[in-house]
């Protein structure tokens, strides 16, 4: 059971609540007064991102701010794929993220624009001899 | 006439209490007038004791509550480094859904009073508003090509244009933010931004940009005083002595670091001649050098006006505001900031970013009044709410960046 906020549509008003996954659906306990039963379908939340609280918007408008955990996590993203996150959390991509956009922003810079700057600035009749220049400057 | 004998006390400086004890025991007949000062000074603080009352009864302070920033360098360098390659991968198509993620991240973390703040833009809103700042920039780039008058009217188009993208972003930023389920707003109307962004800056050329500082108060109090969160507005009380001050501090700091430039290469090139080899050179100074200026001009214009608005801003009923920055403080922090993304060849930006947002947060706080509870969504709506197309048909966040 985690401790999250409700936050009641309309105005600024809170209430302190528990949330808690079981039998595949959410359970929230409001102030220890009203109890709410949800399935997945009936919220909507935004892709998982770091380790921020999930923002779970019910259906009349109230939102649950609870904080992120596995089991929570896996509840509201099982339909919802958040291969952005994965992506993120992979020491494997952020390598090849790291050695990748050096390598892509030179590529960009030394080839696609000038090849764009030529083929845009040139007639056609001198473009085989701009790209001519253009491999020069890539070569040198 | 009183006795000039005896020593005449400080009225002045006596409470309200200590002047009626004062009063009570004076021998009236031997001083009238010390007794007619008292009686004087008793009624001015009877005046002045309902007003008072008034002002605390309006300023209710339940607390003061600290801004804290939550985001981790780690964390969000992954974040950044994903965005920035795909971004990279896509021609920048990418970039709208890079930033939606930078935003919430950024947002989520900040948290006030226990409360977080939320960024509820969706990437499809920010790509629209880049696709038309991309149409306007590639329009003038190909017609300042193959016809300037034609760039010239549309540059005399934007003119007129500019003021409402200007309120369009204002107004899309507002809504698109939310503190405890209740979005923020924008009330501003195009006329009045006309006046702001086009008609005074344009004036104050012809003033010499002595109206420049008058000018930017007008801005500044234009946006706090259109903003709103839910049902209540923002106000604030702006002087142009500040503004004047601090623009002329800024002035002088940037003479006197030139002066010191201009001393330095005489210093060093002396009479003789820049040969090409030493031309790039100082090229690569004086570039160096205008960064160290706008960091330092900068941080102390910043710092100054940020604490100057956000002590005379309010949110009627709800909240105060204030800001502490030492300008030295915000100064040493974008100067090692420059220099950390340099040396880094940009790898730094997260770091930047997130000690940047903790620097800010860490220097504000926020007196909670009593009316807080009384917020109401009005007619921005809850966070959650989801918008009508009509409303979010010229939501659009205008910009390439």
């Amino acid at each position: 059971m985690q401790q999250a906020l409700y936050y009641h549509s309309g105005g600024v008003t809170s209430s302190a609540a528990t949330c808690e996954i079981s039998n595949n659906r959410l359970h929230v306990s409001i102030e220890a007064r009203s109890h709410i039963s949800l399935e997945r379908s009936d919220i909507s939340v935004k892709s998982k991102l770091g380790d921020l609280p999930r923002e779970i918007i019910l259906p009349d408008g109230d939102m649950l701010v609870c904080p992120s955990t596995p089991a929570l996590d896996n509840w509201l993203d099982k339909n919802a794929s958040s291969v952005m996150h994965r992506i993120e959390s992979r020491a494997s991509w952020l390598i090849g993220s790291i050695l990748l956009v050096p390598v892509l922003l030179y590529c960009l810079f030394t080839v696609l624009i000038p090849y764009v700057a030529v083929s845009l600035g040139s007639p056609p009749s001198l473009r085989g001899k701009a790209n001519s220049v253009r491999t020069y400057s890539v070569g040198s | 006439m009183d006795d000039s004998n005896t020593p005449k006390p400080n009225y002045d400086s006596y409470s309200k209490d200590e002047l009626v004890e004062a009063l009570s025991t004076i021998d009236a007949e031997a001083f009238p007038e010390r007794a007619a000062e008292l009686t004087a000074l008793i009624a001015k603080h009877n005046e002045q004791a309902p007003a008072d009352c008034a002002s605390e009864h309006a300023d209710v302070v339940l607390r003061t509550e600290q801004v804290r920033f939550h985001g981790k360098t780690k964390e969000y360098f992954s974040i950044w480094i994903v965005n920035l390659l795909l971004s990279i991968a896509t021609l920048g198509i990418y970039s709208a859904w890079a930033k939606v993620r930078t935003n919430r991240y950024f947002y989520s973390n900040i948290e006030l009073d226990g409360h977080r703040f939320s960024y509820l833009a969706e990437p499809l809103q920010i790509l629209k508003g880049r696709i038309i700042a991309a149409c306007l920039f590639g329009a003038y780039f190909l017609l300042s090509t193959f016809s300037p008058p034609a760039a010239l009217g549309l540059v005399l188009v934007m003119m007129f244009v500019s003021p409402l993208l200007v309120i369009l972003s204002m107004r899309f930023r507002m809504r698109m933010t939310a503190y405890r389920n209740v979005r923020f707003g924008f009330k501003g109307q195009y006329g009045q931004a006309f006046l702001l962004f086009v008609v005074l800056p344009i004036a104050s050329v012809f003033t010499f940009y002595l109206l420049f500082p008058w000018v930017l108060k007008k801005i500044d109090a234009f946006l706090v005083d259109e903003t709103r969160f839910g049902d209540k507005a923002f106000t604030t009380k702006l002087s142009s002595g500040e503004y004047y001050g601090v623009a002329f501090g800024a002035a002088i700091i940037t003479f006197v670091m030139f002066l010191c430039l201009i001393f330095l290469i005489g210093l060093f090139t002396g009479t003789a001649s820049v040969t090409p080899d030493e031309g790039h050179v100082y090229t690569a100074v004086m570039f160096g050098f205008y960064l160290f200026v706008y960091a330092v001009v900068g941080g102390y214009y910043n710092a100054r006006i940020r604490n100057y608005i956000f002590t005379n801003s309010r949110l009627e009923d709800v909240a105060l505001f204030d800001s502490t920055i030492k300008a030295t403080d915000l100064i040493l922090l974008r100067l090692t900031n420059i220099l950390a993304t340099v040396v880094t060849l940009g790898f730094a930006i997260p770091w930047v970013k997130v000690r940047t947002a903790s620097f800010f947060a860490d220097a504000t706080q926020v007196k909670v009044l009593k009316g807080f509870n009384d917020v109401m969504a009005g007619e921005q709506g809850t966070a959650s709410a989801v918008s009508e197309e009509a409303a979010t048909l010229f939501d659009v966040d205008v910009a390439l960046g």
